[in-house]
């Protein structure tokens, strides 16, 4: 059973890290880079067998591991060292990430210069375009309002909770077992009550912002916030 | 003084059957330095994971290439299985890997064809691609197609092989297999191939391990290194398995390990057709893989390892499909073994590492 294990390391601490991995002899895979899009920085993704390694943990539990370096944040332009000194076979790699993604590898062993692949577009891989960013964007939207919809369920769960403490509480004043005085009691169930409806409220208000557009939701938000800032001012006058 | 030039390689070359361009530097005719350069069918498929689902990207992911498609199908859906954590029945992880070995037969046939073919010997050339065409239509009756079989899907199969029709496989290949053996016999013994074959392109173990070369270019230099042997799958069940390995490190154990390896293909179909079980062939699931799940594996494709990558996004899309292809690796080791070698030699060695462009370039 092949597993995966993910390193992540800075760009000044890859060499020393492949430099380790060449010292035990790991086979060096391949590596790719990819575009977050959310941020549109890059990411580095260099990929090792250790043969030997991989052997002895089969034997021992049928598994191996296949190890990944990953360097994250790249931004464009930043330089990244090769690692063609200690496996040549990465040259390829390296001149398509730079070919393909516009990422500066710097001291290749074989160095293309930017002719390795004949492309059309300019850093074709690093283009984010917009179907795929409404696509990312209504996903996370989606997924917001998945997630409110689960805590207005909640709150909803818990207030159906409280309404039957409440019910539970009249019980035991009424068999008068309880030494607790009726109006304390109500006046918890009508605090709980009130905390239930507010928490309900602004689930409700959640889940409608999270349909929103981002940016209109943002002004929702600091909207609501001066209101609430200014109840307050006035409850305290 | 030796007189020093630089010869343009390709990439429209009698001996390529694909566009690999090498700049050989010459001295007299001996090859003192060789740079390879691709990029003249690069066709973008990786970023097409942004148009196309995972399900849709499947076919594109078999069309890869014509002759590991079955291979690249089995990789991508493996590894989107990964990410979203399916666990598909054995069946299907048994049929996989029979088309796989198939796949594994008539790449190496195919090669085997050429590389007569590149020495000018046509009949050994016409016996190869004949015992060829046998595994092809094994495809097309139990698949439908010769090349691509659209037959792996995310999940599992689209179909299932009978145990019928997989019984018909092992009867076809045993009938083949006194021919192969024949075949095998003029290619290692005859004078002609040998002439053209020993000693050629020699890469030690040390540089072939330094040069991190899979498949039967690195194995016929020593390195002990078949993705299978790590028993994923359906490999798990064999009773025993071992990479074959040839010592030379020349064009002739190149030869030497790919015709063994047919016979060992046939030899693991049989096994796993004869204790298949019948546990269903799984099916299309629904695709939601979590912001940022990964799923990677390697597999042993006839040219050696293939590593496949993807990278989910919380849509139904994939964020990043990365394919690396056993040539794409093999290219330093290409460079390596041509240099000090004569230019009469130089299209045997490029056809020794089989090179395969087209899941080179995607």
């Amino acid at each position: 059973m092949q597993k995966a294990i993910y390193t992540t390391v800075g760009i000044d601490g890859l060499l020393p890290h492949v430099q380790a991995l060449k010292g035990v002899g790991a086979r060096f895979v391949q590596m790719h880079a990819e575009r977050n899009v959310d941020d549109g920085s890059y990411r580095l993704v260099y990929t090792f067998i250790n043969v030997r390694a991989a052997q002895e943990n089969i034997a021992q539990d049928g598994s191996y591991a296949i190890g990944n370096l990953v360097v994250e944040g790249i931004d464009q332009y930043q330089e990244i060292p090769s690692i063609s000194s200690y496996y040549p076979a990465v040259f390829p790699f390296e001149n398509e990430v730079h070919d393909l993604f516009g990422l500066a590898i710097t001291d290749m062993q074989i160095d293309f210069k930017g002719f390795f692949y004949q492309v059309s577009t300019a850093e074709p891989m690093s283009v984010i375009t917009p179907e795929v960013k409404a696509a990312r964007e209504k996903a996370m939207k989606v997924r917001a309002a998945a997630e409110a919809k689960a805590r207005k369920a909640a709150a909803e769960k818990a207030a159906a909770t409280a309404g039957a403490g409440e019910g539970a509480a009249g019980v035991g004043d009424t068999a008068g077992a309880a030494a607790q005085p009726a109006s304390a009691a109500g006046s918890d169930a009508q605090h709980d009550e009130a905390a239930a409806k507010a928490a309900l409220k602004a689930a409700e208000m959640e889940a409608k912002l999270a349909a929103m557009d981002p940016e209109k939701a943002a002004k929702v938000r600091a909207a609501l916030a001066v209101k609430a800032a200014r109840d307050k001012q006035k409850k305290e006058a | 003084m030796a007189h020093r030039s630089v010869i343009p390689f390709g990439p429209q070359h009698p001996v390529l059957p694909e566009p690999l361009h090498l700049d050989l530097v010459l001295e007299d005719d001996r090859v003192i330095e060789a740079i390879p350069q691709i990029g003249f069918v690069h066709r973008g498929l990786e970023k097409l994971t942004e148009k196309r689902d995972m399900h849709q990207f499947g076919y594109i992911a078999e069309r890869i290439c014509g002759i590991c498609a079955v291979g690249h199908s089995y990789g991508y859906a493996s590894a989107c299985e990964r990410m979203l954590d399916i666990e598909v029945p054995g069946r299907v992880q048994y049929i996989r890997t029979i088309l796989h070995e198939l796949s594994r037969i008539h790449s190496h046939l195919l090669w085997l064809g050429l590389l007569a073919d590149a020495f000018g010997f046509e009949a050994l050339f016409y016996r190869s691609w004949t015992l060829r065409e046998q595994i092809l239509k094994i495809f097309e009756s139990t698949c439908g197609g010769r090349v691509i079989l659209s037959i792996n899907e995310i999940g599992g199969l689209k179909h299932d092989i009978e145990d019928s029709e997989l019984a018909g496989i092992v009867q076809t290949l045993d009938a083949m297999r006194p021919d192969y053996e024949a075949l095998v016999h003029t290619f290692l013994n005859d004078d002609s191939c040998g002439e053209r074959l020993h000693g050629v392109g020699v890469i030690s173990k040390k540089d072939a391990l330094e040069f991190s070369m899979v498949g039967p270019f690195g194995r016929a230099s020593s390195v002990v290194y078949d993705v299978r042997m790590f028993g994923d799958g359906a490999y798990a069940d064999l009773a025993a398995f071992e990479p074959i390995v040839a010592t030379d490190g020349d064009c002739y154990a190149r030869c030497q390990v790919r015709c063994a390896e047919v016979t060992q293909a046939m030899d693991i179909i049989k096994e796993l057709a004869g204790k298949i079980p019948h546990d269903g062939i799984g099916g299309r699931t629904k695709l939601t893989p979590a912001d940022g799940a990964r799923g990677e594996v390697v597999i042993e494709q006839p040219r050696g390892e293939a590593y496949y990558y993807v990278r989910g996004n919380g849509t139904k899309n994939l964020d990043r499909f990365r394919v690396r292809t056993p040539t794409s690796q093999n290219l330093a080791g290409l460079t390596h073994a041509l240099q000090g070698v004569l230019l009469a030699n130089v299209p045997m060695i490029i056809l020794t590492i089989d090179p395969c462009i087209s899941c080179t370039e995607r």
